[in-house]
C-alpha cells in the first residue's frame, strides 16, 4: 500500500508540472493583457511588461515561476489585487471555499442517502416515484436558483438566516450556500443510492441475512448500504472536488470572499498568476481526492485491492 | 434533519413548476420589497454606516490605483492639499493656504501645522516630492504616470524613460517641511481639482520604504493623514473605516459625520437589494431591470457618471484592409451614422438614467472658467437624430461606393448589460437606413486589443467609452489629436482639429481662458459635426437608492466620488 501511494504521489507532481507549463502556454495564447485600461499608453505597456518580468520568453518565466513556487512564492496579482502577493490572496479564501464545499457535501451526501435509502425501500410505490422527481429536479436545477430561492424565502421573507456571507458568524451565514450548493450532490447521490441499494436487497445474502431473522435497520445499516457505498463514493470523489474548489456563482450571490470568483475573475482579466495558482490548486484537490477514493475502496471493500502488495 | 428537510422539500417542489417561477420569484423580490423598506432598524442610536461596494479595492496604494472603488477607500483614509466640496470644486485640505505667482505658473502651498500621519509623524513637503517622484518613477509603472504632464506640471514627461529626463527633475520643490512649491509649463485651470486625486496624495517616504514591497498591501501597512482611518481591509469582503482622531480638522468630523463607514463588497445585485430591504445596507446600486419597481422607493436617486460612450470610426488605421473600414472612410457614411441613431429612445431604454450624449463632452464635466455655465450649455447639442437625413446621406454614400455597406459593431461583452443593450440598439437603427451591421461582442481586454495597436486597429467601428480623469473639456479633447497613437484608434488625423486643440493648450489659450472655452467648442463641432470622426452615443447614469437615515454620498462627474462627508440623520 506504502510503495503504492509513493508511486501515486510522484506521478502526480509529474502531472501537476505538465499541468502548469501547459497553463503557461493556454495563457500565453489568450488574447489580452492583464493590464486592460483603455488608458494605457504604450510607454506604460512596457514599463508593465518589465516590471513583473511578462517581457521575458515563455519558458523562462515558466523556470522563473517554478524556482519560486518551491520556495513558496506564487508571484504577485496584476490586476485583482494589485502588487498583492498570491499566496495571502488564496489563503484567505481558500478556507471560506473548503467550509462551504465541505458542509454542501455533507448536506447532499446525508440528504441524498435519505432519499435514496427511502426510495429504495419503498421500491415501485409513489414515495419512490417522489424521491425520483425530486433527485430529477435536483440535477437539472441549476445551483444560483436554488440561491436566489432560499436567499428570498428563507433569508429574506423569514428572516431565519443572513442573507449574505458574514464573518462575524461564519457556519450560520453559509448553510444557505452550502444547501443551494447541495442540491446537485443530493439529487446524485439519491440517484445512485437508489439503485444500487435495490439491487443489494434484491441479492442472495441480503435474503440471508433476513432469514437469520436479524432486525431490518440493522439488515440496511450495516449489510444493504455498506455495500452501497463503493459506487457512492465513485461519484462522490468528482462533486467533491468541484465544491471545495468553490462556485464563483454562488460566491458572487452570497457574497462569499471565495476561491472560486477568484479564478474566475483571474480568467477574465488575464491575471496569470491567479490563474496558475487557482488552477495548481484544483489539480492537487482532484488528484489528492482521487487518491483518497482509491485508498478507501479497499477500506470499504476489502476485496477490492489497489495493487498487488496492497 | 427534519427541519432541513421541511425547508428543502416544499422548495425543490416550487422551482419543479419550471424555470418561469425562478425569474417571478427573483423580480418579487423587488417589487414586494419596496413596502418593508428600509425594516430592521437597532434600539441604539445609529453609529455605523454600511455603504454597497458593487467592485472591490484593487490597490490602496495612491501611485497604483485607477479604479473608482480604490479611490474612493483612498480618499477616505488619505487626504491631498484640496479636496472636493459637494459642488466638486476644490477646497483646502492638508493645505492651509496657497499663493499662485502672477503668472499663473508657480504654486507654493502652506501645509497645515496639525497635519499628520496616523503614526503621529507631521506631513511634511517632502511627503508630496516623494509621493510624486514615486508615481512618475519607471520602477512603479504607475498607470497614472502622464498626469503631472497633463496637469503641466514642469518636466511631467520624465516618466517615460526616453524623454532623458529623471524623476527628480519634476517640478514639484521641498521649501521647508510645511511648504511645498510646484512649478507649471503653462497655467492649468485644472490643477487645484487634481490635487484632491488620489494620484497626487502624500506618501510618508520613511514609512513606505520601511514596508518595501508591503507598502499599502495591509491594514498595518498603511498610514492615514485623512478624516478616516481603514480599521479592516478583507479583500472580496468588506473594508472598513473609523474617524481619525488624528485629523487636522477631527473635532469637526466628530462632530458631524458618521463614526464609522464599512464598505461590503456585494457583486450581485439581487442580494445587494434584499440586504438593503432588510435594512443591512444604507445605500445600494440598481441594475437596469430593477429600477422600475424602485423607482418610488424613498431614497431612490439617477446619478449621473462622467462616463461616456461614444462610436469609435477606424476611418484611417485601416491596416487589415477591412472592407467595413475602407467604408468607414467615406464622410457620408459616417454621416449617416450620426443621423441613424435616436439617442434618446436608446438612452431611456437602458433605463438607468443614462442620457443621449450631446457631444463628446458630457454633461456636468466642466465649467466656463467665466461665467461657470456648463460646457454642453455653452456648446450646444451638436449631435441630432434624423432618420431622412441618414437615408439621405446613406444613398450618397452608396452611390459614391457603388455598394451597399457593411459593418462590424466591436462591444464589450463584460463591461455591464447596458452596453450589450446599446449595441443592439445600434445595429437596429443603423439597419434601419440600409445599413448590415453584424455585431461582434468580445471581453473587454479582447475587444482593447483587436482596436488598439496590439492588433493594429483590427476592427471597422467599436462602442467604447472614455472617463474623464479631470473637470476639463482637455481630458476628451486630447484623445483624438492626430499625436495621440493610444487613444486615438480610428487614425483621426485633422490639421483643423489639432490646430484648435494646440491653440487652446498650448497657444493663445494659455493667456486667455475664453479663447480657450471657444477653441474646444469649436474643436468639438469639427470633431463631431464636421467631420463625424467619432459618434457619441451616450453618457451613463447609475441607479441608486440611499437610506433616508444618511445624507448622501457626493457623487463627482469627474474626480473622485467622497464617501467623506456622511452625516446621520
Amino acid at each position: 500500500m506504502k510503495k503504492y501511494i509513493l508511486k501515486r504521489v510522484l506521478i502526480s507532481i509529474a502531472t501537476l508540472l505538465v499541468i502548469i507549463l501547459i497553463l503557461f502556454i493556454l495563457m500565453d495564447l489568450m488574447p489580452g493583457t492583464p493590464f486592460n485600461d483603455e488608458k494605457l499608453t504604450e510607454v506604460q505597456l512596457a514599463l508593465l511588461y518589465q516590471k513583473y518580468g511578462l517581457d521575458k520568453p515563455l519558458l523562462v518565466r515558466f523556470f522563473l515561476y517554478l524556482k519560486n513556487m518551491i520556495t513558496g512564492d506564487l508571484g504577485v496579482s496584476y490586476a485583482i489585487n494589485k502588487n498583492f502577493p498570491i499566496s495571502e490572496m488564496i489563503k484567505g479564501r481558500l478556507g471560506i471555499s473548503l467550509m462551504v464545499g465541505a458542509m454542501a457535501m455533507i448536506f447532499g451526501t446525508i440528504l441524498g442517502l435519505i432519499l435514496g435509502i427511502v426510495a429504495a425501500l419503498n421500491h415501485n410505490t409513489w414515495i419512490d416515484n417522489l424521491c425520483s422527481v425530486i433527485s430529477v429536479i435536483g440535477v437539472s436545477v441549476p445551483s444560483y436558483v436554488c440561491a436566489l430561492l432560499l436567499c428570498y424565502y428563507v433569508a429574506f421573507k423569514l428572516q431565519l438566516l443572513p442573507i449574505l456571507y458574514n464573518q462575524t458568524a461564519p457556519f450560520k451565514s453559509l448553510i444557505l450556500p452550502a444547501l443551494a450548493l447541495s442540491v446537485s450532490p443530493t439529487a446524485n447521490v439519491a440517484r445512485f443510492t437508489r439503485s444500487e441499494m435495490i439491487d443489494v436487497l434484491n441479492s442472495d445474502y441480503i435474503s440471508l441475512v433476513q432469514s437469520k431473522g436479524i432486525k431490518n435497520y440493522k439488515v440496511i445499516i450495516k449489510h444493504a448500504l455498506r455495500n452501497t457505498m463503493i459506487p457512492i463514493i465513485t461519484v462522490t470523489g468528482p462533486l467533491l472536488v468541484n465544491l471545495l474548489t468553490g462556485s464563483s456563482v454562488i460566491e458572487r450571490i452570497f457574497g462569499i470572499p471565495g476561491i472560486g470568483l477568484l479564478m474566475i475573475s483571474g480568467i477574465q482579466q488575464n491575471d496569470y498568476n491567479v490563474t496558475i495558482a487557482c488552477s495548481f490548486i484544483y489539480s492537487v484537490m482532484y488528484i489528492a481526492v482521487m487518491l483518497v477514493v482509491d485508498i478507501l475502496y479497499g477500506i470499504i471493500d476489502p476485496r477490492i485491492r489497489v495493487s498487488k502488495e496492497g | 434533519m427534519k427541519k432541513v428537510l421541511t425547508i428543502l422539500l416544499p422548495l425543490l417542489l416550487t422551482v419543479g413548476c419550471g424555470g418561469s417561477a425562478a425569474t417571478s420569484n427573483a423580480n418579487g423580490a423587488s417589487e414586494s420589497g419596496t413596502a418593508n423598506a428600509p425594516a430592521a432598524t437597532t434600539g441604539d442610536a445609529k453609529t455605523v454606516v454600511t455603504v454597497q461596494a458593487p467592485t472591490p479595492v484593487i490597490s490602496m496604494d495612491t501611485a497604483i490605483a485607477t479604479d473608482g472603488t480604490s479611490f474612493i477607500a483612498q480618499t477616505m483614509c488619505i487626504s491631498g492639499l484640496m479636496e472636493l466640496d459637494e459642488n466638486g470644486l476644490p477646497v483646502e485640505d492638508l493645505a492651509e493656504s496657497y499663493t499662485v505667482s502672477d503668472d499663473g505658473l508657480v504654486y507654493t502651498f502652506k501645509i497645515r501645522d496639525n497635519a499628520n500621519w496616523s503614526n503621529g509623524e507631521p506631513v511634511t513637503a517632502n511627503d508630496f516630492v516623494y509621493a510624486w517622484q514615486r508615481v512618475v518613477n519607471p520602477d512603479t509603472a504607475s498607470d497614472y504616470n502622464w498626469i503631472f504632464e497633463t496637469a503641466n506640471v514642469l518636466n511631467g514627461g520624465c516618466y517615460d524613460p526616453e524623454s532623458g529626463l529623471e524623476p527628480e527633475d519634476l517640478g514639484v520643490v521641498a521649501i521647508d517641511d510645511k511648504t511645498l512649491e510646484v512649478t507649471l509649463v503653462a497655467p492649468s485651470g485644472f490643477f487645484l481639482g487634481l490635487l484632491a486625486f488620489p494620484t497626487f496624495f502624500p506618501v510618508n517616504q520613511k514609512f513606505a520604504e520601511e514596508k518595501g514591497d508591503q507598502f499599502a498591501l495591509s491594514v498595518d501597512n498603511i498610514l492615514a493623514c485623512g478624516p478616516y482611518k481603514l480599521i479592516s481591509w478583507d479583500p472580496g469582503y468588506s473594508f472598513e473605516f473609523e474617524l481619525n482622531e488624528g485629523y487636522w480638522d477631527a473635532s469637526n468630523y466628530a462632530a458631524k459625520y458618521a463614526p464609522k463607514v464599512v464598505f461590503r463588497e456585494i457583486t450581485d445585485t439581487q442580494t445587494a437589494l434584499m440586504e438593503y430591504q432588510s435594512g443591512n445596507l444604507d445605500t445600494v446600486t440598481l441594475s437596469g431591470e430593477q429600477v422600475d419597481a424602485n423607482r418610488d422607493a424613498e431614497g431612490f436617486q439617477n446619478r449621473l457618471a462622467g462616463y461616456l460612450f461614444y462610436l469609435s470610426l477606424n476611418a484611417n488605421n485601416n491596416v487589415h484592409n477591412r472592407a467595413g473600414a475602407a467604408d468607414l472612410a467615406n464622410l457620408n457614411v459616417r454621416k449617416a451614422i450620426s443621423y441613424a441613431i435616436d439617442r434618446e429612445t436608446l438612452a431611456a431604454s437602458l433605463n438607468d438614467g443614462s442620457i443621449a450624449a450631446g457631444g463628446i463632452i458630457p454633461v456636468a464635466l466642466a465649467g466656463n472658467p467665466n461665467t461657470g455655465a456648463d460646457f454642453r450649455d455653452d456648446a450646444g447639442t451638436i449631435t441630432s437624430y434624423d432618420v431622412d437625413k441618414a437615408k439621405e446621406f446613406y444613398q450618397k454614400a452608396v452611390e459614391e461606393l457603388g455598394h451597399e455597406v457593411t459593418l462590424e459593431l466591436l462591444y464589450g461583452t463584460d463591461e455591464g448589460d447596458s452596453i450589450i443593450k446599446a449595441a443592439e440598439q445600434i445595429q437596429f437603427f443603423l439597419e434601419e437606413v440600409g445599413f448590415t451591421i453584424n455585431l461582434n461582442g468580445k471581453p473587454k481586454k479582447e475587444r482593447l486589443d483587436l482596436a488598439g495597436n496590439a492588433n493594429e486597429h483590427d476592427y471597422d467601428f467599436m462602442l467604447t467609452r472614455w472617463g474623464p480623469d479631470y473637470a476639463d473639456p482637455q481630458t476628451y479633447m486630447d484623445l483624438f489629436v492626430s499625436t495621440n497613437t493610444s487613444n486615438n484608434d480610428g487614425g483621426y488625423n485633422s490639421a483643423e482639429y489639432d490646430a484648435l486643440v494646440f491653440d487652446a493648450e498650448s497657444g493663445a489659450g494659455i493667456s486667455d481662458s475664453s479663447v480657450r472655452w471657444k477653441d474646444f467648442i469649436d474643436a468639438e463641432v469639427q470633431l463631431v459635426e464636421t467631420d463625424a470622426a467619432i459618434v457619441p452615443v451616450f453618457q451613463a447614469g447609475g441607479a441608486m437608492i440611499i437610506s433616508p437615515k444618511i445624507s448622501s454620498p457626493e457623487f463627482h462627474s469627474a474626480g473622485v466620488d467622497s464617501y467623506r462627508h456622511i452625516v446621520i440623520k
